[in-house]
């Protein structure tokens, strides 16, 4: 009974502010304001870059959010961006969010051509062998072969010039899969030979700090208030954009569910401290 | 014995070659061309890895099949799992291969424009009776209406029935419930926060405190509101706490390169 | 009724039908457990096959090479590659048969795990010697001013790096051995902040998991549910 209680209030405290939609404003979160303005600063228009989404259903709720505001924000600089994944089942995602951007920029007028801004890929198995592949091939466009409908990459216009790792001005990676992004890491050899940037979900965030200082990641997302910093950082910076709703509620969301945990830690030790379980 | 040795041997060789292909000089590399072969291994290595995957599907018809064929108790919730198995399986399967299949048709047929039929029959025999039988060889209005009639069939079976099923069977199901089952997490976080955190002595509440200073940095409603309160959060997890990581992430990557090392060196015993 | 609406509809009560484990263990958690379970393990296999194995093994050893416009720099060393590895991975089977045949299972095992070693070596220097080369912090630090928050901060970086590691020498001596209990317990104490940190993140990450799925009940499922009435 005690934990229908515990399960209940949880849902009423994460809840009432989906089934409400009332916002609040994410606070100040500084990996995510350098990361935005490293990619403002030094991604611009035709700069080729890669992003990974390296998530599944289980982690979406993080990796999703981090993965739309990079790729709108990569789409208005006018980047050139090839979009893969070495986790099978992100492959909706790689469709879903895609959309979701393209059609949110071009309501505000800001076209964006499938083929010439930007290129899905699809899912490519074994990283390893992938990664390792990046780094000695003269032309990326014919190592990457097709995009994931199977239309050869040469058949766009993005896909006209051919290029090597040296001409990838930045990777964006969003994964929380134990392991991924150290084998990016390891085979892309980050830091010194590219620049690679990690949205992570939040369990990773202590372990992805030790990149950061060390060079081989350039910016760090942190789960969901990376996300909704990045997100109000665009709004301030194009200021005719829509926010994006959804993404403000489930931070507002989890903001009222931190306070409740808190409140259960609180609560547990107060009555054991009284003596009552 | 001999045995042994040979399970050495082949360690040896198979580890050796990607420890060769990192410490060796450019020259070397060039020389052997290691950087054509390199993709070649790596494919091989993997496809062995992938047949590994049959094996957990072996296991899961060998134990759910006792259950349903010796009708323990709970057997239908076994017939189910293996029913689903089966659907997902052939649902996408036949889709692949039919649109593979087709795929080859096209390719084939673009192929044409470059090769003579002749030498291309020779190398692909079965795709060319397949195009043989449809259309004469010469006639090249024929091969485009059929290039364009194994395109829409392509198309419409993006929209099939099996399509359709396998959609339902993904986004309907496998995404969602994935998602759901990660997201119970959440409960039983909020119960053990009640039940089993309690600080008793110094070292329980300086990890709570900690605890508190990541979660309050970045809600909304409180402390994050003052500056301080954000750089202590950022200096706690760039100096504290990113120290401690790098101390635990140092002694697992020198235990990692000690077992990597003694598996390449065969010292593992792995029968 | 549509499709999409009908996978909306299916979708929300599969995420019910989960959550209904919450109050009590229930046949339908338990049917909806071993359907989930059931596509996950076809799904898997089906997706080896189509994104790798085809075009990666088959797709070059049937010769397909051509049709599909890609230049093969040694067809002949690459098909025997993938035959080999191909018979390789068979071994794996091998354990379904006499006892006398196991062996092959140990060379299919070998193979894979002296590979994975092989590239874990390379792995591990190529992330392993960044982090070294930036554990070496100053500790007096001008900018050019001597600033002293930084300084004691890197202090305090290198002194929880250098404790964090002796708290957990096992292999040759014990770490009492090496520094006093005292310091032993200041380790633990950093150790400690560490994994508060993590939980702390723990927590926000699980939270986001069942937001997400109450999101998409909200604003998806309801007006599905809704528009069939």
């Amino acid at each position: 009974m005690k934990l229908l209680a515990i399960y209940a209030g949880l849902i009423l405290a994460v809840g009432v502010p989906i089934f409400f939609s009332f916002y609040v404003r994410p606070p100040l979160n500084l990996a995510a304001d350098s990361f935005f303005k490293n990619v403002e600063e030094t991604i611009n228009q035709g700069d080729i870059t890669f992003l990974s989404f390296d998530f599944g259903p289980g982690t979406v709720a993080e990796n999703g959010p981090q993965a739309q505001v990079v790729l709108e924000h990569l789409l208005r600089k006018k980047a050139k961006v090839f979009i893969l994944s070495f986790y099978a089942l992100s492959q909706p995602f790689l469709v879903s969010i895609s959309k979701a951007v393209e059609e949110k920029l071009q309501k505000e007028g800001v076209f964006v051509t499938y083929g010439q801004d930007y290129v899905i890929i699809g899912f490519k198995p074994s990283p390893e062998l992938f990664l390792q592949s990046v780094l000695g091939a003269k032309d990326l466009i014919e190592l990457m072969g097709r995009d994931f409908r199977g239309t050869p990459l040469k058949d766009f216009e993005i896909g006209q010039s051919p290029f090597d790792y040296t001409a990838i001005k930045a990777w964006f990676q969003f994964s929380g899969l134990a392991d991924m992004l150290q084998t990016y890491i390891r085979f892309l050899e980050t830091g010194k030979k590219l620049k690679l940037y990690h949205g992570c979900t939040s369990i990773t965030v202590p372990e992805s700090y030790i990149y950061l200082d060390s060079g081989q990641i350039s910016g760090l997302l942190e789960g969901l208030a990376g996300s909704s910093w990045y997100e109000s950082l665009l709004s301030k910076y194009f200021p005719t954009r829509e926010p994006n709703q959804r993404l403000l509620l489930q931070f507002t969301s989890l903001t009222f569910g931190q306070l409740y945990i808190i409140f259960l830690i609180i609560l547990g030790n107060l009555l054991s401290f009284f003596g009552r379980d | 014995m001999l045995a042994q040795y040979l399970l050495r041997f082949l360690a040896f060789i198979f580890g050796g070659y990607f420890v060769f292909e990192f410490f060796s000089p450019q020259s070397w590399k060039e020389s052997l061309q290691l950087e054509k072969i390199n993709p070649v291994v790596l494919n091989a290595l993997t496809t062995v890895s992938a047949f590994a995957v049959g094996l957990g599907v072996i296991n899961l018809f060998i134990t759910h099949g006792k259950r349903v064929f010796g009708l323990y108790r709970r057997w239908f919730f076994s017939l189910v799992l293996l029913s689903s198995f089966l659907i997902t399986t052939f649902c996408g399967f036949y889709s692949f291969v039919y649109i593979e299949s087709r795929n080859l048709q096209i390719k084939f047929l673009e192929a044409l424009e470059t090769n003579s039929f002749e030498v291309l029959s020779i190398k692909h025999p079965s795709i060319a009776r397949k195009i043989f039988l449809a259309c004469p060889i010469q006639d090249s209005s024929c091969l485009q209406i059929l290039k364009d009639q194994l395109n829409r069939e392509i198309e419409q079976s993006k929209s099939g029935l099996v399509s359709n099923i396998f959609k339902v069977l993904s986004e309907g199901l496998l995404f969602p419930l994935g998602a759901a089952m990660f997201s119970l997490l959440a409960f039983y976080i909020a119960s053990a926060s009640y039940r089993a955190f309690r600080f008793r002595s110094l070292f329980g509440l300086v990890l709570l405190a900690s605890a508190l200073i990541v979660i309050l940095g970045q809600n909304s409603l409180w402390l994050s509101q003052f500056e301080f309160f954000l750089d202590l959060r950022a200096w706690l997890l760039n100096n504290v706490s990113m120290a401690a990581f790098r101390a635990i992430t140092f002694g697992a990557l020198i235990g990692g390169l000690i077992l990597a090392i003694r598996i390449w060196l065969g010292m593992e015993k792995l029968k | 009724m549509s499709l999409e609406v009908f996978i909306v509809l299916l979708a929300g009560f599969g995420t019910l039908g989960v959550y209904s484990f919450l109050i009590k263990e229930n046949s339908f958690f338990r049917l909806i457990e071993h359907i989930f379970i059931g596509i996950a393990a076809g799904y898997t296999p089906f997706y080896v096959f189509q994104n790798f194995l085809w075009p990666k093994v088959f797709v070059p050893l049937l010769g397909l090479n051509e049709l599909y416009g890609v230049d093969v720099e040694f067809p002949t060393f690459e098909r025997l590659a993938y035959i080999v590895a191909i018979v390789v991975g068979l071994f794996f089977y091998a354990q379904y048969l006499p006892k006398r045949l196991q062996i092959l299972v140990v060379i299919a095992l070998t193979i894979s795990l002296a590979a994975s070693a092989g590239l874990a070596i390379k792995g591990i220097f190529t992330e392993l010697v960044p982090q070294l080369q930036s554990s070496f912090k100053p500790i007096l630090v001008f900018n050019p001013e001597f600033d002293f928050l930084e300084s004691l901060s890197n202090i305090v970086f290198l002194a929880t790096l250098l404790l964090s590691l002796t708290y957990f020498i096992f292999t040759l001596y014990s770490s009492e051995a090496i520094v006093s209990r005292r310091l032993l317990t200041v380790a633990k104490i950093l150790l400690l902040i560490c994994f508060g940190a993590f939980f702390g993140s723990t927590i926000s990450a699980r939270l986001s998991l069942l937001i997400e799925r109450l999101v998409f009940l909200k604003e998806e499922w309801i007006p599905a549910l809704l528009g069939l009435f």
